[in-house]
């Protein structure tokens, strides 16, 4: 996201201009749904969580520091929020299958059906993870956050996101091997 | 060089974080070690995994649904600048009544 125009949306809507922050929602809707959507593999939970970011970011408008960046505070919510409700509902783990997937783009059905099982391989994989692990993984790979711009979401340093990544993927390729068709 | 800084660079390079140096390294590296290019390989393969997960695509309304609920929120407190606020009304918010995933591409 660039950082200028998100300045400038908060510059607007301080300054008393509502629109802006219709914008803001406009604009992040898509990214914070689909991050909240990979930590809790709940297309319900996910809308659930995101609708909360926005009232929140509404909410404490005031408190957010303009020396920051927006995306990295409406992030940090959104992650925060996500593994609130993890937490409340006690799932830990998600194996739910039951989510379609779009269809690749290509008409050869075996292409199709390969590609679609390995998705499932991954996303099972991924559900197998803890919270902490798939949270760095869907910041880096889904949201395609800098390491940086994680260690300010999840307000660590720089090294702690490096290690934690590799463990995650390192864990990762163990839990993609269990489901590996024999 | 040890293992683990092998390992360290290739996270970095696939993650785009190397620098041009780190790259270098790792090139030399992979020209002359056939278990650090196996393991490269495998690594590469779970970043195009990973990469070509379909995306979600949040529901319809969303943002309708969110600009109602913060026009109420808005309204509702006794702050004079929120007080003051009041956002453009949206169409009401339609839940989505199919998979979060559609089949067109990521923009």
């Amino acid at each position: 996201m660039d950082n200028d125009v998100d300045q400038a949306l908060v510059a607007r809507y301080r300054a008393g201009d509502k629109d802006a922050f219709a914008e803001l929602v406009i604009r992040y809707q898509r990214p914070i749904y689909n991050a909240a959507f990979w930590i809790l593999h709940s297309a319900d939970d996910a809308r659930d969580v995101a609708q909360d970011v926005f009232l929140r970011v509404a909410e404490h408008f005031d408190e957010f520091d303009g020396q920051h960046r927006f995306f990295s505070w409406i992030y940090r919510i959104a992650v925060n929020e996500a593994l609130n409700l993890l937490r409340r509902n006690g799932h830990e783990e998600w194996l739910d299958d039951e989510i379609d997937l779009p269809g690749a783009d290509t008409a050869n059905p075996e292409v199709l059906a390969g590609e679609a099982e390995r998705s499932r391989h991954i996303r099972r994989a991924l559900m197998c993870l803890s919270r902490n692990d798939r949270t760095v993984l869907v910041l880096r790979h889904f949201s395609e956050c800098s390491y940086q711009e994680i260690a300010d979401i999840l307000e660590i340093d720089e090294k702690t996101v490096k290690s934690r990544l590799f463990e995650a993927r390192h864990r990762l390729r163990d839990a993609l091997k269990d489901f590996r068709p024999t | 060089m040890n293992r683990s800084r092998q390992i360290e660079l290739m996270h970095a390079v696939l993650d785009g974080e190397a620098t041009a140096e780190e790259g270098r390294e790792l090139d030399a590296v992979l020209a002359s070690d056939a278990r650090a290019r196996e393991e490269y390989e495998e690594l590469r393969g779970l970043f195009e995994g990973l990469r070509a997960l379909p995306q979600p695509f949040p529901p319809e309304g969303l943002a309708a649904s969110v600009l109602d609920s913060a026009t109420s929120l808005v309204s509702r407190s006794s702050r004079p600048r929120r007080a003051a606020c009041s956002f453009p009304r949206k169409p009401a918010f339609v839940p989505a009544t199919s998979s979060p995933f559609r089949a067109r591409p990521w923009t």
